[in-house]
Formats: structure tokens, sequence, C-alpha cells
């Protein structure tokens, strides 16, 4: 058989400059993580919920965060963005 | 030279006879419109279908399941109706063991009292004849009985296709259609054409069976209703107004047996579920139990597109799970073992031993598709966690909230299925976290999931997040042994 393929089909690997992008919009949006207050994250890939998730619009993605404070217990989160916002960001 | 006459056995065989192929045609049209569509090939892709018996549209922007697919066909041709795969699937089963011990108590009696004779030609001068009987028929007029025989040509022939070929053929279309049946014996489904060919040939078996109904009905109005009833009832034409009332009385009381039936599973499915399900049970561990999966289709039968049934669970702590590629899920495996343990998603495929198994998925709806599966076999988790001697069951939990998740499936609450323990120990009993040699897709079941293949899909849980060894289940959920057998009454044990 052949080798496995190890990237997860639904998930979209952003470029350094979405994360940037995706990074300033978390800072304008004042987010913080939910877990230990933390204003500091590092950005990840994106999932598309939008046809996966019975509730999620149809423009609706997730860009998964980690909260960069290392003293944070449940560090992964996420921020839901819809696709202008992914793509223009 | 044996009388063809019509003996007591034969009049009996007779009427229960057509209590149970109406009983069976109901419930078989209930099950139709559970997946209304029929395919030649195993994959069940979408639009391939060659008939369907739904308007339904599906959509395309979003991801639907098989149960929004589902028909809710009146009761007046489906038994019980209403979208209730689970009672018709009850009475299909029960009804066809009692079909199938009628049908062998009749081979029996039709040969050693030599009753054989009013159904098996004796020449191929019989086909000229009943080609004759054809027109005579189309000419309206009656043609004559074979001589010495109670029926003519075409009449002889079309009992014999329908009793020595339509009724064998219709058990074993239906045997083909088990996922036990399959999975051990994987040429049986491929005679077949295949398990969607099968399930196709089946229909066309429905077809003709009311299409055999139907003339049948059509000769005996045209011979003489009374006449032949009382044949049917008192086994001479004697008694003419006699026969008339009691042929009407029998078809009456068949009638009255469907609606007991039809009500009885609209008001009381739990009973119809634990009765009919007692009976079918001891059938199924009997004879479809011991069968074992060892099945390894070609890559190249693989499905494009496997379908699915369930959608994933709509929190946003599985969509942040997902997101980060499960790093944060956990599997909990405890209850009554010697060893509780916890294992991440790279623990889990850190254990090594890796199974691979391409294998038919049977959903209890009628479709199939073609799937390569990997992951860890259960019996290496069995033998990390050490059941204890009281464990008989295990409970798979999942992450999946129905009521927020499945709108298309009555009931609500966690979904949960519970499988003997003593099919945890099956070569293709499989956690799997691997599809098709990438990581297991969200809408099938991600990070992971079940496969036991002798088993119709809905035991196989997706989105497992826990798994407890029980010694019994009747305390979890509703007691029937999972959640489809809880809300929708399926039954537990589906080898079929």
């Amino acid at each position: 058989m052949s080798a496995t393929d190890t990237r997860r089909q639904e998930i979209i690997v952003l470029t350094d400059e979405h994360k940037n992008r995706i990074l300033d919009q978390i800072r304008h949006r004042k987010e913080t993580c939910p877990h230990c207050g933390g204003k500091q994250f590092s950005v990840g890939d994106a999932l598309y919920l939008g046809f996966l998730f019975r509730s999620e619009d149809s423009d609706a993605y997730m860009v998964g965060l980690t909260c960069t404070n290392p003293t944070c217990l449940a560090p992964r989160t996420g921020i839901r963005l819809s696709r202008s916002e992914l793509l223009n960001t | 030279m044996v009388t063809l006459d019509y003996p007591a056995w034969l009049r009996i065989e007779h009427w229960v006879n057509v209590l149970f192929v109406t009983l069976l045609i109901r419930s078989g049209i209930e099950i139709l419109g559970t997946h209304p569509k029929l395919y030649w090939r195993d994959d069940s892709k979408p639009g391939t279908e060659w008939a369907r018996f739904t308007r339904k549209t599906m959509p395309t922007d979003k991801l639907y399941d098989t149960l929004d697919e589902e028909e809710s066909y009146s009761s007046f041709v489906s038994l019980p109706g209403h979208k209730k795969l689970g009672m018709g699937r009850h009475w299909h089963f029960f009804t066809v063991i009692g079909w199938m011990l009628t049908g062998i108590a009749y081979y029996v009696l039709l040969f050693v009292t030599g009753q054989w004779h009013r159904y098996i030609p004796y020449s191929w001068s019989i086909f000229p004849e009943a080609w004759n009987d054809i027109l005579t028929y189309l000419s309206f007029k009656l043609p004559p009985l074979l001589p010495g025989e109670p029926l003519d040509a075409i009449q002889k022939l079309a009992y014999a296709a329908v009793i020595f070929l339509l009724a064998p053929f219709q058990i074993l279309t239906g045997a083909a259609q088990s996922p036990a049946i399959e999975a051990q014996f994987p040429w049986f489904v491929q005679l077949w054409g295949g398990r969607q060919s099968a399930r196709s040939l089946h229909f066309f078996g429905l077809l003709a069976f009311i299409g055999f109904i139907a003339v049948h009905l059509a000769m005996v109005v045209l011979w003489g209703w009374p006449q032949l009833n009382a044949l049917m009832i008192f086994g001479q034409v004697r008694h003419l107004g006699w026969a008339l009332a009691a042929s009407l009385a029998i078809i009456a009381a068949i009638v009255v047996v469907h609606i007991a039936a039809t009500v009885w599973s609209l008001k009381s499915p739990r009973t119809v579920q634990r009765v009919l399900g007692f009976v079918i049970s001891r059938a199924r561990l009997m004879f479809l139990r011991p069968m074992v999966s060892r099945q390894h289709y070609p890559r190249s039968a693989l499905s494009a597109e496997h379908r699915v049934n369930g959608k994933p669970p709509d929190s946003d702590e599985y969509k942040v799970m997902a997101v980060h590629h499960f790093v944060d899920w956990k599997l909990e495996v405890g209850g009554l073992v010697e060893h509780p343990m916890t294992f991440t998603l790279s623990e889990l495929r850190a254990l090594g031993d890796k199974q691979t198994q391409r294998v038919l998925h049977n959903c209890i709806q009628g479709w199939s598709s073609v799937g390569e599966w990997s992951g860890v076999p259960f019996r290496h988790l069995i033998k990390l966690v050490k059941p204890l001697p009281q464990a008989r069951y295990i409970c798979f939990l999942t992450m999946q909230d129905t009521g927020r998740d499945e709108p298309s499936a009555e009931g609500t609450g966690q979904f949960y299925e519970v499988l003997d323990l003593s099919l945890a120990g099956h070569p293709q009993c499989l956690l799997a976290y691997e599809m098709n040699g990438a990581p297991l897709p969200i809408k099938h079941g991600a990070p992971l999931r079940l496969r036991i293949e002798t088993q119709v899909g809905f035991k196989m849980a997706k989105w497992i997040n826990r798994i407890e060894f029980v010694s019994d289940y009747h305390a979890i959920g509703q007691g029937m042994g999972g959640w489809r057998e809880d809300n929708v009454y399926f039954d537990k044990d589906v080898e079929i």
C-alpha cells in the first residue's frame, strides 16, 4: 500500500503573509485567549466550516490560534472568519 | 399417480402465504423508502441511480447525509409507513422467518405427498401449450386444463416459476444484502453483480411478486371466484355461497392483521422492537453471528466518493480541535478493565501494528460504498487494557449530540453504540484513524471511528472520544444497546 498522506484534506494551509494579516486583525478586534486572557497568538491553519457544519454560514472559516502565554493551560483556540475576511486579511 | 387435489395442508399454506407475502411487500417498501434510489454499482454514487422514488434534491453547498434523503411513505403501501425503518425491518425479518419455514414445509409436503406433479412439467411440449394458452386468454377465452391436472399449461409454468425460482431468488438476493454474509462470502455478493445489483434484483423480485398476485387474482376472477375459493377453502367445489363468504372473511382477517401490525408499530414501537426483535435476534445470532469478515477489495474497487451518514459534531470545541489537527483530542478507555488508559491521536498511531482493510460498507438504509480503513486492531487495545471477566459489552461514546447535529433523525442526546465484546476480537474490528490513505475525514468520523465489517453502518460509531467496557447495557440511554436502538428502534445485532 502507499504511504499515508498525513495532511488532513479539510485543512487549508495559510501563507506567512495571510498569517501576519490575521494577526493584525486579531489585534484590531482585541481578541483574547478564552482561557488565560492572553493577547498574543501564533496563527495556524484554516478550516472551511460552511460545508461541514450545519449551523455555520456558507462562507464561514475557522483559523487556528495558539496562545503564546507559556503558562496557559489550554493554549489552542480559534477565530471564526468569513471568506472575505480570510481572503482580504 | 397421485390425485392432484387440494389437501388441507396446501390450503392452509396458501392462505398463510398470502399473509406473509403481503407483509413482506409492505415492509419491503418501508425499507426501500429509507433510501429510495436503486443502483447497479456498489459505490451508490449520487446521480448514478437507475431508479428513484423520491423528488427530493440534495444541496451541493452543504454536507448532507443519507438520512436527509429518506422518504416518508403512506401506511397504505408500506408497513408501518411514515419513515419507520426500524419497524419495517422488524416486520420484514420476522415475516421472512415465518415465510421460509412455511416454504420449507411446503416443499417437503409437495415432494412427500407427490403433489409436486401439479407444478413440475414433464415435457418440453408444455412451452408451446403455454404459448397457446396465452393466445387463448388474449382472445378472452379460457384454455383447457392439462389432462388430469388442476391447472392449464401457462398456470403450471407460472406457479413453478414463482415457487421454485422467484421465492428462492428473493431469499438469496435478500441474503446477499447482509453485511455478515458479504463479509464471509464476498464471492456470493459478486455472484449477483455486487451489493447494489443484489438490491436492484431484489426490487425486481418484488415487482414480479406484485405482478404475479395481480394476474393470479385476475385468473381467479376469470375462472370463477366462488369455485376456486371453494377448492382453496373446502378442498372441493361445493357450498359456493359459503366459499364466497369465507374467502371474503379470510381476506378481511388478513387486512385486519395488517391494520393491527401498522397500528401496533406506530403506537407502541418499543413493544414491537422487543417482541419481534427477540425472535429475529435468536435467528441472527444462530446463523449470522458466526460469520467473520476477511474482505480485501482491490484498490480499483474503492469508491471515489464514499457516502456519508451522520453529521459532524457542531460544537466550537470540536471545530477548534479539528483546525489544530486533533492535537487536544483524547480517547479515554475505561470501565471494567484492569488498566484504564487515555490516548492522544499520536499515541494511538504510535501503538504500531497498524492494520489496513478495503471493505464494503453497508448502510442500514441500503446504500453501500467501498473504502480503505486503517488504524488499531481492536484486539490490540483489548490486550492493553485487559477487560475484567465480567465485561461483556463495549460502549462507544461519541462527540455527536444528535439533537444539535442530526435533525433528520428522531431523538436527542449523545450518540453512542454498544457492541458485544465477542465481536471486538474479529480480525477486521478496527479503530480507524485513516481512510483511503489519509487522515480520517471529519465527515467520516475524525479523528476516530469504529469498523466492524459484519454489521451495518450505524454500529460503527464515529467521532469517538470514550470507550467503556460494561457488564450490561440496560442502564445506558434507554437501555436498548445504542442511540439508534433507543430512538429509532433498530436492532442491536445487525448482521443483516
